[in-house]
């Protein structure tokens, strides 16, 4: 007995130990990247004002800045976020509220779909239906991109949260002769703010990590932000062309601007954290 | 309470953003303008990276004379420039190779009309990374020995008939790897096109195209970089390789000297370059270039002092009537530029050479004729 | 009113669903016509500008489905090992920056862990001389294997949480029977893994979904080559790969927008089927899993 006793804990120990390492690779993974990050990317970041408002030097020239992709990623982010809110919460009710309506089921298969297009994709039916009508790439066909990717995951977490509040609350407002529709918006959404917040930062994020999307449709224009409907660039474009180049002072704005994706991207992510545990942070 | 303070701060965020945006759109405009008067006309282009830097040293450069002329380059590869022009998604396309017949013909009835503009000459330079070598050292090769590293035949660096012909240094036994290009390329097209002339088995085997099968993918000592910057970077990070690119990308890296066909040894330069080039026919932009061989009369050049591996780049551009008034001035007063004050000296960037005078002049003499009068 | 505004969003989306359906289809259609099924059978790629050339997509959709696989193996091995550890062994605070870590992780933007993937691991795979493993190894480190690893620790955030949504939702009574029985950490964790049995599959398909339809860290991971990797160390193309490269060119090629259409279909089937079945198993809706994502676990 002692014996069995023995190697179960042996055993005990080693899963310990094996599984203690695996989250330490996981930790050492995370860590390495977001170090990499800093160790390449603070030095340009701390150039100063240059990196924020100044477009990029000439291959193999001065580093500049990353001032008009800046520009691109947030124009494009807001928009997305904006347009991916505003047809994501209102379809996230309909999934909600009108479950098993033959409506809400199509428009759940449906949102699935959107979920599970890869990002490029995306891009390219976005190319094929916005770029080549308008006969140029430019930052809304990119924010087009964006929103649709974003959108799936506003709705999903604003049907969640919302069916998360107990039926009882629902029933009180009929029993008080509230009208089904009008119980959502005057009652259950700001009961639930803090859901449908934490979704419009979800589609932010989606949006500021995207890629594929924004390549076909975004442009390549990194020298300055020429408007809504011409040819733009964003920071991840930006990092995905640079990244390969032998020109040491285009590598080092694409690290410049990895470091200021990861800060955005962390940030907006214990946003959304706090947001949703609330207090039992 | 709690609930209202995250809205107020949705809120705030969302005018910031807005805030950002009209903020951006002033920046933007004012960063172009320096002087008030004149709304800055964008350019954009894709296309070849052969002439990659020099457009963008030009972009650079015409800013400071028109302030309101934004020249915008992408890259991509000459497929891409090409694919874009006749999508009609770019202002004009960087190649290095002209349109094929049927695809000319479309931009033709696309356009009205369209230009073929060569705008300055390059080589392409054969870099290597072997650390062994002494720097400054230039690997002698043929252009038979050449194709045959490529077709497989010749696998080691210090294979026999490497050794044969760089009698003065020691070559590694080490396994050489090739990185080509792995998008649509015409310095793809230059570089093999130059193999099919100097080996048959090439020629046969291979052939020529912006995207080729090579031989050595399929026996693993292969890679696919994207762009001549892409060819570069991958070649510096992987000792033992061997690839292509323009001259202006051997910035550190080992560059061959290829033996021309009266027998020297010759390293890509701009005078080497231009040696070449000496053959270059005068050619009429509003033509069919495809069908002038261009390549076939530059490439494994007898001059003495020339360099093998020589091709103009060229820029795509619609008939003036297809674009807007303002972008149509725009794009002639930047062609002006690029085949007057953008070919001397100091507006060239190393690793490309200017076009003939007289082939200078007759580009510009037609440009002449189809642009709009008005031009500034 | 406010219902016509509900409906009409979703309305909305269905359309955005049915767009993306319909012009892949319209623009695949070409190449379906022409080559019928030895698109997806054939190993050959020959584009062509002048005439249609011909399009085979087997090699590229085999290094999916491997890369894909592979990922989604790196990605649950450590998934349920870093959950194991977490819920049996680990002390709180150990545990809060874990699962902070691993938020931040799912946060980042997949060009900040491909950029990652090209200056580190890349070259470390070339330096570990892994490459010689193989008989067409890459030479610079970009392979199979290294994008696998790369997508595999984007995904293991995401496939963690869905396991320790499970893992947790195992009702108490479970876990105090386990202790009063004297059951140590690895013995508990056998019983509750065996429970949850259902989401870790789920956790697997969903991540493989997400993995397959992965493209900028691939394509600058994997090497651009067109090749069947019968080992890992080898450069190749995914199906995602390829239409981020090829594209951009498309238009020059009779054929080839075609080709990279009904590539994208295929992807996007394939992503669909694996994510709706990983979906039926775990019971939630995949999206709803997101919510997982941003709670505390």
């Amino acid at each position: 007995m002692r014996a069995r006793s023995i190697r179960r804990r042996l055993a005990d120990l080693a899963v310990h130990l094996l599984t203690a390492a695996s989250a330490l690779a996981i930790l050492g993974a995370a860590g390495h990247i977001l170090l990499s990050a800093l160790i390449e990317g603070l030095p340009v970041l701390l150039r100063g004002a240059s990196f924020f408002l100044e477009p990029p030097g000439p291959p193999g020239g001065d580093v500049g800045g990353v001032s008009p992709s800046l520009a691109g990623t947030l124009v494009t982010v807001a928009i997305a976020t904006l347009a991916s809110t505003a047809l994501g919460v209102p379809a996230g009710v309909m999934l909600s509220e009108a479950r098993g309506s033959p409506l809400a089921r199509v428009a759940e298969r449906a949102v699935e779909l959107i979920a599970e297009s890869p990002s490029i994709v995306v891009g390219l039916v976005v190319f094929t239906l916005l770029v080549v009508p308008m006969r140029t790439p430019s930052a809304l066909a990119a924010a087009v991109s964006l929103s649709v990717v974003a959108l799936p995951y506003v709705a999903a977490q604003v049907r969640e949260s919302l069916a998360a509040i107990p039926l009882v609350y629902r029933e009180a407002a009929f029993s008080l002769g509230l009208p089904k529709w009008k119980t959502v918006f005057l009652l259950l959404i700001p009961m639930n703010a803090r859901g449908v917040a934490t979704a419009v930062l979800l589609g932010s994020m989606r949006a500021l990590g995207e890629t594929a999307p924004v390549l076909f449709t975004a442009g390549a224009a990194f020298q300055a932000f020429y408007g809504i409907d011409k040819p733009s660039s964003t920071l991840s474009l930006l990092v995905f062309f640079f990244a390969g180049t032998p020109y040491e002072n285009w590598r080092k704005l694409a690290w410049g601007a990895v470091l200021l994706l990861a800060m955005l991207s962390t940030s907006l992510a214990f946003l959304t954290r706090r947001l949703s545990s609330g207090v039992r942070m | 309470m709690n609930t209202r303070l995250l809205i107020a701060a949705i809120a705030a965020a969302a005018l910031a953003a807005l805030l950002v945006l009209i903020f951006l759109g002033q920046l933007g405009a004012r960063e172009l303008s320096p002087q008030p008067p004149q709304t800055p006309v964008v350019l954009l282009g894709s296309g070849a990276t052969f002439p990659m830097e020099q457009i963008l040293a030009w972009a650079l450069q015409v800013k400071r004379i028109y302030p309101w002329l934004v020249v915008e380059y992408g890259g991509g590869g000459t497929g891409k420039g090409q694919s874009d022009f006749l999508q009609g998604v770019v202002d004009f396309a960087g190649s290095d190779v002209p349109l094929k017949t049927a695809d000319w013909e479309r931009a033709k009835s696309l356009y009205g009309g369209v230009l073929q503009v060569p705008i300055i000459l390059g080589g392409v330079a054969v870099v290597y990374n072997i650390p062994e070598l002494p720097p400054g050292y230039s690997l002698k090769l043929t252009g038979e020995v050449l194709a045959d590293i490529l077709l497989g035949k010749i696998e080691y660096w210090d294979d026999p008939r490497l050794a044969e012909l760089n009698p003065g240094v020691v070559l590694p036994h080490e396994r050489i790897v090739f990185v080509h290009r792995s998008d649509s390329s015409g310095t793809t097209e230059v570089f093999t096109t130059y193999l099919s002339k100097v080996s048959s088995e090439w020629r046969s085997k291979v052939g020529s195209g912006k995207t080729v099968s090579w031989p050595l993918d399929a026996l693993g000592r292969g890679v696919g970089a994207q762009g001549n910057p892409g060819v570069a970077q991958a070649v510096r990070g992987t000792p033992y390789s061997i690839g292509y690119v323009e001259l202006a990308y051997i910035r550190g890296l080992g560059v061959a000297a290829l033996r021309n066909r009266s027998g020297e040894f010759v390293v890509p330069s701009r005078e080497s370059v231009s040696k070449a080039a000496e053959a270059l026919p005068l050619v009429n932009p509003l033509e069919d270039l495809s069908k002038l061989n261009i390549l076939i009369i530059l490439l494994d050049s007898e001059k003495p002092g020339a360099y093998p591996i020589v091709s103009p780049s060229y820029l795509l551009v619609k008939a003036p009537s297809a674009y807007t008034p303002e972008k149509a001035r725009a794009m002639c007063a930047f062609l002006k530029y690029v085949l007057t004050e953008g070919q001397e000296e100091e507006s060239l960037v190393e690793g490309y050479a200017p076009l003939p005078r007289s082939l200078r002049e007759t580009l510009l003499s037609t440009l002449e004729k189809v642009c709009p009068s008005s031009s500034p | 009113m406010i219902y016509l505004c509900v409906a009409s969003a979703a309305i909305t989306v269905i359309a955005i669903a049915a767009a993306i359906v319909l012009t892949l289809s319209i623009e695949s259609s070409e190449i379906l016509a022409r080559e019928g099924l030895s698109f997806v059978l054939s190993s050959r790629w020959s584009p062509s500008e002048e005439d249609y050339g011909f399009y085979g997509i087997a090699l590229p959709l085999v290094s999916t489905l491997v890369v894909g696989a592979l990922a989604t193996a790196i990605a649950l091995a450590l998934s349920v090992a870093a959950v194991v550890y977490l819920h049996e062994y680990a002390p709180r605070q150990i545990r809060e920056v874990i699962s902070a870590a691993s938020f931040a992780m799912a946060a980042l933007p997949t060009v900040v862990f491909g950029m990652w993937g090209l200056s580190t691991v890349a070259p470390l795979v070339r330096e570990a001389g892994l490459s010689s493993l193989c008989a067409r190894g890459s030479p610079t480190g970009q392979s199979v294997f290294t994008a696998a690893l790369v997508v595999g620790l984007m995904l293991t955030p995401y496939a963690s949480s869905v396991v320790s949504a499970a893992y947790d939702a195992v009702p108490f009574t479970y876990i105090e029977a386990l202790h009063s029985l004297g059951a140590l950490g690895f013995e508990r964790a056998r019983v509750l893994l065996g429970m949850v049995k259902r989401s870790v599959a789920a956790a697997a398909l969903l991540s493989f979904g997400r993995a397959v339809g992965e493209t900028t860290i691939v394509a600058l991971t994997i090497g651009s080559a067109f090749n069947l990797p019968l080992c890992p160390f080898e450069p190749a193309h995914t199906i995602s790969s390829l239409i981020a490269s090829q594209y951009g060119n498309a238009f020059l090629y009779p054929g080839l927008a075609s080709a990279l259409s009904a590539a994208a279909l295929l992807l996007l089937a394939a992503s669909a089927a694996t994510t709706a079945l990983g979906t039926r198993i775990a019971g939630a809706v995949v999206t709803g899993v997101v919510r997982h994502e941003s709670e505390e676990h």
